[in-house]
């Protein structure tokens, strides 16, 4: 179950039907970095598409009836209508239309009525509708979607798309469930749900072979967590993302000195870079080790080069080189990478800042975390973002501490030039379920959770910096043991819950998901389960507080 | 590319081909089973009666069906879903964080690492082909002009043949040819809805017969109209049909058929 897969096969599929010859394909701003993502462009010049355009950019005039225009574009009512100029003037010779979701029949008549020149010659839609980033996650790419603590309805109906394009890639049939207590998760269940059944040609699949579970879909809600996209990360995908900003696989550096001209822009792929797809989760410190095994090996390669005697050595050096030259180019980008986010972690004391973070987040001892918050927000080393996360993480735990201090906390981040007006938006975003589980707030009944609680404080903790486990593996860890899920995750529909876990999961976060969750999907991923993670975008710190200032707008 | 110095004839070898996933092109006399490159045509079939014999084959499918079995037993005790045959995660995994108790580790020797997996078990997702739909509107429209223009064309054909030079006897042969609508009936011109009177006469489309008045005429010249009727034919003029204006060009009227503007839309 790879998502980067699912779409790599869609587009081949889509151009290799379009036959041989010279082809061109033109996509929209949404399309276009859904197909970058997933392949470079040498693999498509490779595949004879040569040219790349855009459907809403002023293009010439000039016609190119030689080459074959394979459109692939969202089915949008702008797109529509541009398709339609376009249809009416054609440039290209020949037209083949995809479309990234389901279309309506009124615009496949407006689209046929205008092509008079009969240059359509196939008309599809291929359900590739959502950002592939990591092979188990996919991300819709959007930045805020709620307002008001309710859906934003463009937010909704992308989402929905968004969903439903998933579960066709993969040819799901699943059973829905959302998380008791969030409105937000309930409508979009219920709308993926009548989707589902308007469309029931489209969805009927064989069943899965008698005994199985139907494959789940889990819609969850970013309130019910708010704790882990505020966290420090310390594996190397969530690591960058939070200090340097992942932007659809591409970091900018142009504002880290020291950088050489051409890596302004880094592009991150686990497709492309072998050395990126095996340490995406690896933490900072086996990340020095590696790049320091990449480095010696790069280092031997070097010296092989310099031995040219014979011609066969010639020969030799001559076929490797564009590979030797691939190498150093991955090493020089990942080493800019590393230095920049030790130097980081240098400045901003991020190793003081992030051990006190896990322990807000995992512990309960008021008094001493309240001091060194206290020493930390004055002391004016650690950067504002940072000492606003402090602040925001204590606020939440403490709330309803006898001595809980917040007040005077934000009062001290408002000297400092802070944003303390978030902490009130952020106690309003967080669910009262987030309340109660994460903080323990009310008295736990449940034995069960009595004695694990009890088992991890007697444990003690090896690793400071990752102590923090997210909800989502909680929940997943009831999904697979095939515990009762009815409770907290009602059914959408009247289907009959079954009793066996599911056999593949697919779970969506309303408001984002974290890279801390991908690595948890992963780790489940690796003892054998098929669960992909997604979410409305890819949350760090800033983006999450951009999030739930939006959220709480009204 | 095919090499065409391979030999093609050879049964057991196969020319250049193109893996489509690590992209290398074979060459040679290849093992068709193990696409071992064996150089020559006697080495080929030693090769493949020692190797491949019917007995090492039967013997290396009952390997075969061990292993799977075996895996399958073993995964059966992990609720593992089962996965088709050639699951060799031999890639190491993935280093870990710490390490976290609450979820059973227990591998079997070799911890497949699905990030690293070829997708071997995934094919291409649902697609729905709307073309027919999409055809069964077009083709209907398409048609109706289709029709119209062809029936212009043949009219135009029937103008073309035995066309005499003469303004008269012109006039008369395009008569007999195509019906020209009764003037009487048409008070006004059909695109311009202004009145016929003294200043502004009526005249009549030669392909359709309908009837409009001078300023709303086209012409299209002889060579034009032979063209559309005979496609084929290369003329030494340009290929593109000069635009008509009736104020521009002065008109001659023996070497111009007088058309309506639907007719001109429809045949050029």
């Amino acid at each position: 179950m790879n998502v980067i897969r699912a779409i790599q096969l869609y587009i081949d599929k889509m151009i290799s039907d379009a036959g041989p010859g010279m082809k061109l394909l033109m996509m929209d701003r949404e399309t276009i970095s859904i197909v970058s993502m997933a392949f470079a462009q040498s693999e498509m010049l490779q595949k004879e598409v040569f040219l790349f355009e855009r459907l809403d950019t002023v293009r010439s005039n000039e016609k190119l009836k030689y080459l074959k225009c394979i459109v692939f574009v969202r089915p949008t009512k702008d797109n529509i209508f541009l398709l339609q100029q376009e249809l009416q003037s054609p440039k290209y010779g020949s037209y083949y239309i995809y479309f990234s979701n389901i279309i309506p029949r009124t615009d496949i008549k407006i689209l046929a009525e205008s092509d008079e020149g009969e240059s359509v010659q196939d008309f599809k839609e291929i359900y590739a509708d959502y950002l592939p980033v990591n092979p188990n996650l996919f991300s819709l790419h959007i930045p805020t979607c709620l307002q008001a603590l309710n859906w934003n309805p463009e937010a909704l109906e992308r989402s929905t798309q968004g969903l439903v394009s998933v579960l066709l890639s993969f040819k799901f049939r699943p059973a829905i469930r959302y998380r008791s207590g969030s409105t937000a998760a309930q409508t979009l269940a219920k709308k993926v749900h009548e989707t589902i059944n308007k469309e029931t040609a489209l969805f009927s699949f064989r069943p899965p072979e008698d005994g199985a579970a139907p494959p789940l879909l889990l819609i969850l809600d970013r309130r019910d967590d708010p704790i882990t996209p505020l966290l420090n990360q310390w594996t190397y995908q969530a690591m960058v993302h939070e200090l340097l900003t992942i932007n659809k696989q591409r970091v900018d550096l142009s504002g880290v000195s020291g950088v050489p001209k051409d890596l302004k822009e880094v592009v991150l792929s686990t497709e492309q870079d072998e050395f990126y797809a095996n340490n995406l989760y690896a933490n900072f410190g086996e990340i020095a080790t590696t790049i320091k095994v990449l480095m010696d090996e790069f280092q031997r390669k070097a010296n092989d080069q310099r031995k040219i005697e014979s011609i066969a050595d010639m020969k030799n050096f001559v076929e490797t080189y564009p590979q030797f030259r691939k190498m150093s180019g991955t090493v020089t980008k990942h080493l800019v990478l590393i230095s920049e986010l030790s130097v980081q972690v240098g400045q901003q004391q991020l190793f003081e800042v992030s051990e006190l973070e896990q322990e807000i987040a995992c512990r309960a001892d008021h008094s001493t975390q309240l001091q060194r918050v206290k020493r930390l927000v004055s002391e004016g080393k650690i950067s504002a973002a940072n000492a606003l996360r402090l602040v925001l993480l204590y606020a939440m735990r403490y709330e309803r501490h006898a001595n809980c201090d917040t007040s005077g906390l934000l009062k001290l981040l408002q000297d400092r030039g802070g944003r303390s007006y978030i902490a009130p938006r952020m106690l309003e975003y967080i669910s009262t379920v987030a309340r109660q589980e994460l903080f323990n707030t009310v008295k736990i009944t449940d034995a069960v959770k009595l004695t694990r609680n009890l088992i991890k404080e007697l444990k003690g903790v090896e690793n400071v910096y990752a102590q923090h486990e997210c909800v989502l593996k909680g929940t997943l860890e009831e999904v697979i043991k095939g515990r009762p899920l009815d409770a907290q995750y009602p059914i959408m529909g009247n289907e009959v819950p079954f009793r066996r876990p599911p056999a593949e999961v697919i779970v969506f976060i309303v408001g984002g998901a974290t890279y801390e969750e991908a690595l948890t999907v992963h780790r489940y991923n690796q003892e054998g389960c098929r669960i992909v993670l997604g979410g409305t975008t890819i949350h760090n710190s800033e983006s999450f507080i951009e999030e739930v200032l939006a959220a709480t707008v009204g | 590319m095919d090499n065409p110095f391979d030999m093609h004839d050879k049964e057991s070898s196969s020319g250049a081909f193109l893996l489509p996933t690590d992209g290398e092109i074979l060459e040679g006399f290849l093992c068709p089973i193990c696409k071992r490159d064996l150089r020559t045509p006697e080495r080929l079939t030693v090769h493949v009666e020692h190797e491949h014999s019917e007995e090492q084959d039967l013997l290396k499918s009952l390997k075969e069906i061990f292993s799977i079995a075996r895996q399958g037993i073993l995964s059966k005790g992990k609720k593992k879903p089962s996965q088709t045959g050639g699951n060799d995660g031999s890639e190491p995994s993935a280093p870990r964080l710490g390490s976290e108790s609450g979820v059973a580790i227990g591998s079997a020797g070799t911890t497949n690492n699905p990030l690293l997996q070829p997708g071997c078990n995934q094919t291409v997702g649902c697609s729905c082909e709307h073309m027919s739909y999409f055809k069964a509107v077009r083709s209907p429209r398409l048609e109706r002009y289709a029709a119209e223009t062809n029936k212009l064309i043949i009219r135009l054909d029937k103008l073309l043949d035995g066309l005499p030079a003469e303004p008269d006897q012109k006039k008369r042969h395009e008569q007999s040819k195509v019906p020209w609508i009764d003037g009487k009936l048409v008070k006004l011109c059909p695109t311009c809805a202004k009145s016929f009177g003294i200043t502004r006469r009526q005249h009549h489309c030669r392909v359709c017969g309908s009837v409009m008045c001078d300023g709303c005429s086209r012409y299209l010249t002889l060579e034009e109209a032979g063209r559309l009727v005979n496609p084929t034919t290369i003329s030494p003029v340009s290929a593109v049909p000069l635009p008509t204006q009736p104020d521009a060009q002065p008109v001659n009227e023996s070497s111009h058929f007088r058309v309506c503007e639907h007719c001109m839309r429809l045949l050029l």
